[in-house]
C-alpha cells in the first residue's frame, strides 16, 4: 500500500511569549521534526528551528522567516524550495570587535564543516540601536534606532549576490536582570524574542528574500542551575550556526495577486536600488542576472532563478500587465522536481495547508486566524501553556484540541490519512 | 576590528568580502523608515460581523493602520502584531510594532 501524501502542516509557536515549548533555544525542534514526520512537510519559522549553535536539517521543513509566514497564511505568497542559496551576513556596527570576530568565526564554521554559501559580509553605517521592550500582556516586542541602516545595508548584501541575509545585531545585555535569571531558570519570557522578530520582519517586507536574525551577546557566567531548554544558547560564543543552516535551504518568497501587500514591490529591490550606484549596477550585472541562467538544483542557482531581481522584476512588472499570467512568470518544473505536494507551478502555496498547530493560548496571530478563515484544521496544543490566554474559545475559532505535540503529531497524521480526529475520541456523538 | 578584517579577507574567497567596495549608498541622515509600537484595545465588532465570529485578520490590518493613523502616523502599517487579551467587555488587544516610511524617500523605490 503507497503512503498516503504529504499533508502540508504550519506550525506557530509565536515568539516573546513565554511558551513552555519553544519559548527558549529551539526547544520546539523536536515538536517541529516529529510533525514534519507526520505531516511529511512542515512549514515553520525561526523561533521554531533555531537552537544556537544547535540545529538540525530536515528537507521536510520549510524555514520562513515570520513576516513571510504570515503572508504565507494570508495567501499572498508563495513557497518555493530551492537546492541552496547565498547567505549574505549583515553586522551591527555596533558589535565590538571581539564579539564580531566571534560571528565571522562562525560564519567560517559553517562554510568550512557544513559546505554553506555565506557572503559577503556587510556592516551597518551606524549602530542599529536596539531596544527592548515588553507590551502591557508581557509580551516582549523591541525597536530599533536606525532601521534604515539595517535596510540599506541589506540592499547592499541583495545587491552583492546575496539570496538570503543573516542578521546580527548588538543587543542591550543586562546580567544581573530579574528578567533573564527567570529565562535562564525556565520560567520567563525571552526579552530579546520581540526585537530579534522586528529585525527580520523589516528585512524580508523590505527586500522579499529569507532573512533571521541571532543576537550578538557578551557570554553570560556559568549558572550551574540553567533550565535544558535554554541551555543551547550557552554552548557558543554566537547564535549564528542555526540562522546560517536555516536559511541555506529556506524557500524562495514569491508574491501571489494584484492585491497583496507586496503589490507595490518589494520595497529594497526594484531598479532605483540596482541604479544608486555604478558599482552596484556592475555587482548586479555579475551576479544576479549572471545568475539567471543557472539551472535548478545548483547551490543558489535555484534560488537566483526564483527569486533573485531578474525574475522578481517579471513579477512586478507582470502587476501592470494583467495579460501575463502567473504561470508564465513562475513556469511549471522550474524549481526542481519539489516533493510531490507542490502545484503546478512547482509552489507550495497557503490553500494547499492541511492543518495548522499552534499553542492553545496563542491563536491570536495573523497567520493562525488566517488559516482559520480559511477554514484550515486548527490543532490547539493546550501543553503548550503560555503567558497569552487568547484561546479558540474566547475568539470564536472551531479547534482540535491536543494535549501535547505528541497528540498533535498524531491528528496531523490522522488528517493525512483522510481520518476524522473526532473518530478517534469518545464519546462518539451519534449523527442527527 | 582588525582582527575581524583579516579573518574574513584571508578565508571568504569566492563567497564574499567584508564590506566589498563600490556598493556603498550614500549617507543615511535623517532616518527615513520608522518604528511605531504600538497597543490598544479594539471593539469586537470592528474585526468580526458577530461577537462571537472570529476575527478577520484583514480587518485587524485595516483597525491598527487606522489607529495609527490616529497617533499621527499616516501611512503606517503593521508589521508585527496580535491579538494578546480578549476580554468581553473591552474586545480584543492588540499589541505591536507598526512601520511607517516617509513618502519622500518611497518615491525613488
Amino acid at each position: 500500500m503507497s503512503e498516503a501524501p504529504p499533508l502540508p502542516t504550519l506550525l506557530v509557536i509565536p515568539t516573546g511569549v513565554g511558551c513552555a515549548v519553544g519559548g527558549y533555544a529551539g526547544d520546539g525542534l523536536p515538536a517541529a521534526r516529529l510533525l514534519a514526520a507526520a505531516s511529511g512537510c512542515l512549514v515553520t519559522h525561526p523561533n521554531v528551528m533555531n537552537g544556537a549553535a544547535l540545529y538540525w536539517s530536515d528537507r521536510r521543513i520549510h524555514y520562513v522567516e515570520g513576516w513571510a509566514l504570515d503572508r504565507f497564511a494570508c495567501g499572498e505568497l508563495a513557497l518555493a524550495p530551492v537546492a541552496g542559496r547565498r547567505v549574505g551576513l549583515l553586522l551591527d556596527a555596533g558589535i565590538e570587535p571581539e564579539l564580531r570576530a566571534r560571528q565571522l568565526q562562525a560564519a567560517e564554521a559553517c562554510r568550512a564543516t557544513l559546505g554553506l554559501s555565506i557572503g559577503p559580509v556587510v556592516t551597518t553605517e551606524v549602530p542599529l540601536g536596539v531596544g527592548l521592550s515588553l507590551g502591557p500582556s508581557g509580551s516582549s516586542w523591541g525597536t530599533l534606532e536606525r532601521p534604515d541602516a539595517l535596510l540599506r545595508a541589506g540592499e547592499k548584501l541583495l545587491a552583492a549576490g546575496a539570496t538570503a541575509i543573516a542578521a546580527v545585531a548588538r543587543f542591550p545585555e543586562d546580567p544581573g536582570s530579574e528578567a533573564l535569571a527567570a529565562y535562564r531558570a525556565g520560567s520567563g519570557v525571552d526579552a530579546l524574542a520581540g526585537a530579534e522578530a522586528v529585525i527580520s520582519h523589516l528585512l524580508v517586507r523590505h527586500l522579499g528574500i529569507p532573512c533571521a536574525h541571532a543576537p550578538a551577546l557578551a557570554p553570560l557566567s556559568l549558572d550551574p542551575d540553567l533550565d535544558p531548554r535554554a541551555a543551547a544558547e550557552e554552548l557558543g560564543h554566537t547564535f549564528l550556526p542555526c540562522v546560517l543552516v536555516g536559511l541555506s535551504r529556506a524557500p524562495d518568497l514569491m508574491p501571489l495577486g494584484p492585491d497583496d501587500v507586496t503589490a507595490g514591490g518589494w520595497p529594497g529591490r526594484p531598479a532605483c536600488v540596482a541604479s544608486a550606484s555604478s558599482g552596484q549596477e556592475s555587482a548586479e550585472a555579475g551576479v544576479v542576472h549572471g545568475g539567471a541562467g543557472d539551472g535548478p538544483g545548483r547551490p543558489g542557482g535555484g534560488s537566483r532563478q526564483a527569486g533573485g531581481i531578474s525574475g522578481m522584476e517579471g513579477a512586478i512588472t507582470s502587476r501592470s500587465n494583467e495579460s501575463w499570467g502567473r504561470a508564465d512568470r513562475w513556469p511549471a518544473g522550474r524549481f526542481g522536481p519539489g516533493q510531490g505536494l507542490m502545484g503546478a507551478r512547482g509552489l507550495l502555496e497557503a490553500a494547499s495547508l492541511g492543518a495548522v498547530v499552534a499553542p492553545g493560548g496563542a491563536l491570536g496571530g495573523e497567520a493562525v486566524l488566517a488559516c482559520a478563515a480559511r477554514g484550515v484544521p486548527l490543532i490547539a496544543v493546550a501543553g503548550n501553556p503560555c503567558l497569552l490566554q487568547v484561546n479558540g474559545e474566547a475568539l470564536g475559532l472551531e479547534v482540535i484540541s491536543a494535549s501535547s505535540y505528541a497528540e498533535a503529531a498524531g491528528l496531523v497524521l490522522a488528517l493525512r490519512e483522510g481520518l476524522e480526529p473526532a473518530m478517534l475520541r469518545r464519546p462518539l456523538q451519534r449523527l442527527e | 576590528m582588525e582582527e575581524a578584517a583579516v579573518l574574513s579577507r584571508g578565508s571568504a574567497g569566492t563567497d564574499g568580502e567584508i564590506d566589498p567596495p563600490g556598493l556603498d549608498p550614500p549617507a543615511i541622515d535623517p532616518p527615513r523608515t520608522l518604528l511605531v509600537p504600538f497597543s490598544f484595545w479594539l471593539a469586537r465588532a470592528a474585526g468580526a460581523s458577530h461577537q462571537s465570529d472570529p476575527p478577520d485578520p484583514a480587518a485587524l490590518r485595516d483597525a491598527i493602520a487606522a489607529h495609527l493613523v490616529g497617533l499621527g502616523w499616516p501611512g503606517a502599517e503593521p508589521l508585527r502584531w496580535a491579538i494578546t487579551a480578549v476580554d468581553p467587555l473591552r474586545g480584543l488587544q492588540l499589541e505591536g510594532v507598526g512601520v511607517r516610511e516617509d513618502p519622500a524617500a518611497q518615491e525613488c523605490r
